[in-house]
C-alpha cells in the first residue's frame, strides 16, 4: 500500500481521535464551570440538596476530565508511534490500553470498559504493532456490551487469551456488525488499510475471536492472538 | 422565571453532564426534550412531521454516539423549515460556516455562558414571532398558499389582479417596493423565491421577455400552450 495513503488515513483517524477528546474535555470542564458558577453566585440562595446535588456533578466532571486527560495521553503517545510506523514496540497490555481507549473515544462509548490481565510469563513476551491494537478496537466495542470487570487470562487447553462474561451477554455474532458495518469508522478505515481479509476472519471465522466453552452461569470467549497476528497483513 | 410552556427546546446531547446543565438553565423555562442519539432525534422528527415548528427550538451538539449531526444538514432535507442552533466545542471555522450554511440561526461554543444561551434562544424566539406576524396566505384558484414572505404575498396578488395574470417589472417595482430605485436582481430573486413555493401547487411564473412574467397553472396552460 501506498505508504502516503497509509499516513493520510492514520491522520485522519488521529485528528477524529484528538477532536473527540477536545470535546469530551469541554463538555466535562462545561459542567465544571456551570456548577461552580451556580455554588458561588450570591443571588442564589441554594438549599443543602441543591448544593449537594451541584457538587456531586462537580466531583463527576473533575472526574471524567481526569480520564480524559489520561485517554487523551495514551492516544496521543499511540497515534505518534503510528504515524512515524513504528513497528512491534507494545506488549499485550499496552495494546489492550490503546485499543480500548480508542474504543471509548470512536465511536462513543461511556462508561469505561474496566478489564484486568492475568500476569502470566507467555502473555508478557508478547509483542504488537500499533496496526495491530487498531484491529482490536471493535472487540472492545464488543465488550461493551457486557456488564463488570472482565478478566483476560491464559487458557489452560490452548494457546489463546480468555475471558469469561456472565452468561447471555455477548454473542459472538455481534462482532460481524463492529467489524464489517460502515458506519463504525474503525473498520472502515483498517478496510481502507487493505485488511478486509483479516476483518471478515475477525467477523465471521470464528477461530481468531470465539466461543470456547459455557456452563449455566458463564460464558468463556477466546481470542487467538498468535493466529491474529499471523494473518495479519 | 416563568416557564414558557407554549414553547419547547429539543436538544440532542449525549454527555449527561451537559445535558443536566441544560436542564438547569433552561428546564425553569421552556418544555425541554432531550436526545442523546441521532437516530431517536430523526424519529421524533418523523414523528411531527406535520408540525409548523414555529414554537420548538432545536439546540444540536455536533458530536453524538451514532454519528454528526452534520450529516443530517448534508445527507436529509429534514431540518428543513425548523430552527435550530449548533452547541459546540468544535471552534474550526470550516464547521462554524457548514452549521450557517445549513441553515443554523445561531453557533455556540462550550463552555457557554448561562445568560448567553438563554438570550440567544430569547431572541430566536422572538425572531420567529416577528416573522409569523410577516407571513401571510393568500388563495391561489382555491389554493392555499402559506408561509408567504410580505413581498411575496404583494407580488402574487399583482399576478392575481389581471386576467391574464402578467405584470412587467415596472408594475411590480411601483406596487410592491414603491421605489423605482430597486436592483433588478432584488426582483429576480423574489419572483425565484415565489416561484419555488408556488410550484408544489402546480404552478410557475414565465418569463415573457422584454420584463415581462405571467402566472400559469402546469396542468392547464401547458397542456393547452
Amino acid at each position: 500500500m501506498n505508504s502516503e495513503y497509509k499516513h493520510q488515513i492514520l491522520l485522519k483517524l488521529s485528528l477524529e481521535a484528538a477532536a473527540r477528546v477536545n470535546h469530551d474535555l469541554l463538555g466535562a470542564m462545561h459542567v465544571v464551570n456551570f456548577c461552580n458558577d451556580e455554588m458561588n453566585d450570591t443571588m442564589n440562595s441554594l438549599d443543602e440538596s441543591r448544593l449537594r446535588d451541584y457538587g456531586h456533578k462537580l466531583s463527576v466532571a473533575t472526574g471524567q476530565m481526569e480520564q480524559t486527560v489520561k485517554s487523551g495521553r495514551i492516544l496521543n503517545h499511540g497515534f505518534k508511534r503510528l504515524l512515524s510506523n513504528e513497528n512491534k514496540v507494545l506488549d499485550l497490555t499496552q495494546t489492550l490500553e490503546f485499543s480500548k481507549t480508542l474504543a471509548l473515544i470512536i465511536p462513543r462509548l461511556k462508561p469505561d470498559i474496566h478489564y484486568s490481565l492475568e500476569n502470566s510469563k507467555r502473555l508478557r513476551s508478547l509483542s504488537f504493532s500499533w496496526l495491530e491494537a487498531l484491529c482490536l478496537v471493535p472487540f472492545f466495542n464488543w465488550l461493551s456490551s457486557s456488564e463488570g470487570q472482565i478478566n483476560f487470562f491464559e487458557d489452560d487447553s490452548a494457546d489463546m487469551l480468555a475471558f469469561r462474561v456472565p452468561k447471555g451477554q455477548l454473542r459472538t455474532e455481534m462482532l460481524a456488525d463492529l467489524y464489517l458495518k460502515s458506519e463504525f469508522p474503525i473498520a472502515n478505515i483498517l478496510e481502507l488499510l487493505g485488511e478486509i481479509q483479516l476483518l471478515e476472519r475477525l467477523a465471521h471465522g470464528r477461530d481468531i475471536i470465539g466461543d470456547l466453552r459455557t456452563n449455566d452461569k458463564e460464558d468463556t470467549f477466546f481470542v487467538h492472538l498468535n493466529l491474529f497476528q499471523r494473518l495479519f497483513a | 422565571m416563568l416557564l414558557t410552556q407554549d414553547k419547547q427546546i429539543w436538544i440532542l446531547e449525549d454527555d449527561p453532564g451537559c445535558r443536566f446543565v441544560y436542564q438547569e438553565i433552561l428546564g425553569p423555562i421552556y418544555e425541554v426534550v432531550f436526545f442523546d442519539a441521532l437516530k431517536d432525534f430523526q424519529k421524533r422528527l418523523e414523528k411531527f412531521k406535520q408540525h409548523h415548528f414555529n414554537d420548538i427550538l432545536i439546540v444540536a451538539d455536533l458530536t453524538l454516539k451514532d454519528g454528526h449531526f452534520m450529516s443530517l444538514l448534508k445527507d436529509t432535507g429534514c431540518l428543513n423549515n425548523k430552527s435550530f442552533i449548533v452547541v459546540s466545542s468544535d471552534e474550526e471555522m470550516s464547521s462554524i460556516r457548514t452549521a450557517f450554511k445549513g441553515g443554523a440561526l445561531d453557533y455556540l461554543t462550550k463552555p457557554f455562558k448561562k445568560s448567553e444561551l438563554i438570550v440567544k434562544i430569547e431572541n430566536i424566539f422572538n425572531q420567529i414571532e416577528k416573522r409569523l406576524e410577516r407571513e401571510q396566505e393568500v388563495y391561489l384558484d382555491g389554493h392555499m398558499i402559506s408561509n408567504l414572505t410580505g413581498k411575496q404575498v404583494a407580488l402574487l396578488k399583482l399576478f392575481l389582479g389581471n386576467d391574464i395574470r402578467e405584470v412587467e417589472r415596472q408594475d411590480i417595482l411601483q406596487n410592491v417596493w414603491g421605489d423605482m430605485t430597486v436592483h433588478p436582481k432584488t426582483v429576480d430573486v423574489h419572483l425565484y423565491n415565489l416561484r419555488r413555493k408556488i410550484h408544489p401547487y402546480g404552478y410557475l411564473i414565465r418569463s415573457e421577455g422584454g420584463g415581462r412574467w405571467r402566472l400559469l397553472s402546469e396542468r392547464i396552460d401547458q397542456n393547452n400552450s
